[in-house]
């Protein structure tokens, strides 16, 4: 409280502004400090990563600039030819995923088919298992010598038969759509779940007929929402690493992730200038589907669906047909749930080979008891859990405050914040990987090789998300809860601590387990970060099944993809899974 | 008490001009006292709320509590909110869910450290003078409206705060609970003696509640007096229209003669009144007349002359209130609103009336009231959107 003695004397110019610039900052001070450290932990390596494209020599900072990386990459016809793969593979997987989605979400939402719960069921599971375990997982299914499928084919059109060759870009593309499938699925379903009966019910009594009325009412309704998933599962495409690193390397089919890769870890001299490049083009075409994205989603909210009136969507009867639909709402399940089944079995035999009875007297458990007792596994695994906890919690407080000023000090520079924590967005994983490489391998503070470096990758990697969560969670939050804590003499500390948290401990306690699931599944995030003294399990995992090790490494794939799925029935008891579309992702 | 001196804010909006939202406003409160703000939406009433609360920094003018300066903007110096001392009740009553009834309460005394003891026998005895100490270990979102009401008041009034600040604090409980909490605030405000700032859209509540009301429009204050004053002698036109359901007769001047005595006139009636204001013979004025001033008698002898102050017309329709009637009359070129008390109505639709205006009836310049509500309000003076909702 000021004394009455200071308002006697009227303040200088300089006095005044100087406490007008106190006062600004006193206001602003939360989203200053954290728009500090947001820009600290963005900026540098998406920077460091577009301005190295630029730079000849291994030192980033005291190269001379250039430009003949480029001329260097796109002289070789082999870049023009990732990007063309990148766009193959994206384009083709989104659209057979949102495909598959979209049909069996009507048949799920819409109709009385049978085992709709069952394709839920499935679909979290999915949700919760690592790519790279799913990826192996078809191998395991498809793979040219031993896979299972080819195997029967061998078996019963003999064995001069055409096998399938999952090295090619049509099974990549159908693998990576089995995998986006899970969360386009929740991203389209209340789509057709909330979609008002009584348009349709105005087409029947205008007599138009039930096809005529799904291909002129229903399907133009849920159109807005397929286009959407449809870019997200396109960005997601862009971003893979573990499809085309597992099954385009052998046929030589690079995209733009794997091409960074292989610069840096197979090159007998790691070249990062052509890797910065192949990286700055995949941001660049990155940039592009999420404006697209984003444009595409603004314009959506023109077709309000949602009326927020009660009402139950009208359930199509398929009468005698009904059993016909079991076929989708069985087989979808199925792909989803094969290659997991077939990693389970392999975890079991000491020398792998197809499911068969005969096979059934070498199960053991001592691929486990060799997994827990190879070098570095236990380190890889105490090393996952604790950078993933550490992430949840260092994303969700950042994106807490950061949403906080973004929400209750609106001004161009909490707006600014906000972008700069949705920046990463369009660093896909490989890239911040790569980047974070370079800020730090040179960096005088010794982080590098470290498991500091991995988390500040993750933490960096979630920011988006941890900002989401909390802007949608604190929107919902009337602000004069806080004000009423402000005028009660609580000061800001106060507030946030026994108001703002403990209000938002529902969203804090989602996106915290949504983080940590999605780090346990993270492979290219950590590919460059990662080194033999320094493992989390998807790396561990990744090198293992790099040996051609496969007992262990399926053994491996299934001692991490347990607890996620805990995890993730754990998040979906928690938000109700409707909600979790919004952040499906990978 | 409270001195707010000059207050200014802008609020920036998406089109070229700023909207001051508040425009000069300043206003005294003496100590005990119960001063109300009193406004449509937009008025500017919150906003003020809100910056003697610290809750919005205004651009320039000063705001002292108790001879201590909280906002001067001269010298930007601002004391945040949580340096004011103050209690306060939002509209939404912002009852914290995650606490019990208890620990709501307690909030404000344990973020000032105070002790175990003190704390729990302050509530209690907060808690037992809103009458729900039985409540006390609920959670907070096992309330009804109403107790949640009496929640956000006592939680404002448990640290004993040099101010106490209300918000709207009625306006989301049913008619029925709102009069009955009227009576409650105001036998707490008088029991208590704490210096009261209430803000209200509604009159019937300001009327009821305050030691004195600031009528405020357009981010300004239009008059400042006690119930009575305002409701009887309202400084403009606006004033007139936003109390009670006024009738506002669009006349011309004829004469006016010293101590304010003039007569107007509709049409080929001619009406006394008191000028309020300078007005010259011929200008447009308006009359504003109460309507349970107004007297109705059936117009048994058309052909004859009519005396001065009563207009000829012919009853449009009726609204029955209970304990009176209101009557629409069309009379001269004006429409009258008679309220007439009383069980038994006694006019039909389509009757011929005779109404009697009071001679004290307050002439209002048409032109000098620029406050006025903006051009659609002005093209229907009579309708009042406030009234109507009384009615």
């Amino acid at each position: 409280m000021s004394s009455i003695a200071n308002s006697t004397l009227p303040p200088g110019p300089v006095e005044l502004l100087a406490r007008r610039a106190q006062a600004a900052a006193r206001r602003n001070g939360t989203t200053i400090v954290v728009g500090l450290a947001l820009a600290a932990l963005v900026v540098p390596p998406i920077f460091t990563v577009v301005y190295s494209s630029f730079v000849s020599g291994s030192d980033v900072w005291h190269g001379t600039r250039t430009v003949s990386h480029y001329r260097h990459v796109f002289g070789q016809g082999t870049s023009l030819e990732a990007i063309k793969n990148t766009f193959i593979f994206a384009a083709g997987s989104a659209l057979l995923a949102v495909a598959i989605a979209s049909i069996v979400a009507f048949f799920v939402e819409r109709t009385n088919a049978p085992l709709r719960r069952f394709v839920y069921f499935t679909v979290i599971v999915a949700l919760g298992v690592p790519i790279l375990v799913e990826t192996m997982g078809w191998v395991l299914l498809l793979g040219p010598n031993n896979g299972l499928i080819n195997s029967w084919i061998r078996d019963i059109f003999g064995f001069n038969a055409a096998q399938i060759n999952i090295y090619s870009m049509f099974w990549m593309v159908f693998i990576q759509a089995t995998i986006t499938f899970p969360a386009v699925f929740l991203l389209v379903a209340p789509a057709f779940r909330l979609a008002d009966p009584s348009l349709e019910q105005a087409a029947a009594v205008s007599g138009a007929s039930q096809v005529r009325i799904l291909r002129t009412v229903t399907f133009p309704l849920v159109r807005p929402s397929l286009v959407a998933a449809l870019l997200l599962s396109f960005i997601v495409g862009i971003e893979s690493f573990e499809v085309p690193a597992l099954l385009g390397t052998p046929s030589h089919i690079k995209v733009l992730s794997t091409a960074i890769y292989f610069e840096i870890s197979n090159a007998v001299e790691p070249d990062f200038g052509a890797a910065a490049v192949y990286a700055t083009l995949l941001m660049v075409l990155t940039i592009v589907g999420l404006w697209a994205y984003q444009r595409a989603t603004a314009r959506a909210h023109r077709f309000v669906t949602v009326t927020g009136k009660g009402f139950r969507p009208q359930t199509i009867q398929l009468g005698k047909y009904r059993w016909l639909t079991a076929l989708i709402t069985v087989l979808v399940p199925l792909l989803i749930l094969a290659p997991i089944l077939i990693l389970f079995w392999a975890s079991f035999l000491q020398y792998y080979a197809p499911p068969s009875r005969g096979e059934l007297k070498f199960m053991s458990l001592s691929n486990y008891h060799a997994v827990l007792h190879a070098p570095g596994f236990t380190d890889a695994l105490k090393n996952t859990f604790i950078l993933g906890a550490g992430a949840a919690v260092l994303v969700m407080g950042l994106g807490l405050v950061a949403a906080w000023g973004v929400l209750r000090r609106p001004s161009s520079l909490s707006r600014g914040v906000d972008y700069l924590g949705s920046l990463p967005l369009v660093v896909p994983g490989v890239v911040l990987s790569l980047a974070v490489v370079r800020v730090f391998i040179n960096f005088p503070i010794g982080i590098y090789d470290t498991t500091w470096i991995i988390l500040l990758a993750l933490v960096i990697h979630y920011l988006p998300w941890g900002l989401r969560f909390n802007h949608a969670g604190l929107i919902t939050q009337h602000r004069e809860l806080e004000e009423a804590a402000d005028v009660s003499g609580a000061n800001r500390l106060a507030v946030f601590l026994r108001i703002v948290v403990p209000l938002m401990r529902p969203t804090l306690v989602a996106g915290g387990l949504f983080v940590f699931m999605a780090t346990l599944r993270q492979l290219a995030l950590v590919i460059f970060l990662a080194g033999p003294n320094l493992n989390v399990v998807s790396s561990w995992i990744w090198a293992i099944w790099n040996n051609a090790n496969l007992a262990q490494a399926s053994t491996a794939a299934m001692i991490v993809t347990v607890p996620v799925l805990i995890v993730a029935a754990i998040f979906y008891k928690v938000t109700g899974a409707g909600e979790s579309a919004t952040f499906g992702g990978r | 008490m409270l001195r707010v001196t000059d207050l200014e804010k802008r609020f920036a909006t998406r089109d070229s001009d700023d909207v001051k939202a508040l425009d000069g406003v300043s206003f005294e409160v003496p100590e005990g006292s119960l001063f109300t703000l009193l406004g449509a939406s937009g008025s500017g009433k919150t906003t003020t709320l809100r910056s003697v609360a610290g809750l919005e920094r205004p651009e320039s003018g000063s705001i002292e509590i108790d001879d201590v300066v909280v906002f001067d903007g001269a010298r930007a110096h601002f004391v945040p909110p949580n340096k004011r001392d103050l209690g306060m009740v939002f509209q939404s009553y912002a009852i914290w869910p995650h606490m019990t009834v208890f620990e709501n309460v307690a909030f404000p005394l344990k973020v000032k450290r105070k002790g175990r003891a003190e704390i729990r026998e302050s509530v209690e005895r907060t808690l037992t003078l809103m009458n729900m100490e039985h409540l006390a270990k609920r959670p907070a979102t096992l309330l009804s409206g109403g107790q949640q009401q009496r929640l956000a008041l006592a939680r404002a009034i448990v640290g004993s705060p040099r101010l106490l600040l209300l918000d709207e604090p009625l306006s989301n409980l049913d008619a029925k609970l709102r009069e009955r909490m009227r009576f409650e605030l105001k036998r707490l405000q008088v029991e208590t003696g704490l210096t009261t700032i209430y803000v209200t859209h509604d009159q019937m509540e300001a009327l009821a509640l305050s030691d004195e009301i600031a009528l405020m429009h357009d981010g300004r204050i239009v008059q400042q007096a006690t119930p009575a004053e305002i409701y009887h002698s309202p400084a403009t036109a606006y004033v007139a229209d936003f109390i009670g359901s006024t009738n506002l007769l669009q006349g011309t001047l004829v004469d006016a003669k010293e101590a304010g005595a003039c007569t107007v006139s509709f049409g080929a009636s001619v009406v006394h009144g008191v000028l309020a204001g300078s007005a010259n013979a011929g200008d447009a004025v308006a009359l504003a007349v109460r309507p349970e001033a107004i007297a109705l008698e059936p117009d048994r002898n058309g052909a004859a002359e009519l005396e001065p102050g009563t207009l000829r017309g012919v009853v449009r329709s009726s609204v029955f209130l209970g304990e009176s009637t209101d009557f629409l009359v069309a009379a001269a070129d004006v429409e009258v609103r008679a309220r007439i008390s009383g069980t038994s109505p006694g006019f039909a639709i389509g009757d011929g009336v005779r109404v009697t205006l009071p001679r004290t009836g307050l002439v209002f310049p048409r032109e000098s009231t620029e406050d006025r509500p903006a051009a659609p309000a002005a093209e229907e003076p009579t309708t009042d959107p406030i009234a109507e909702a009384v009615l």
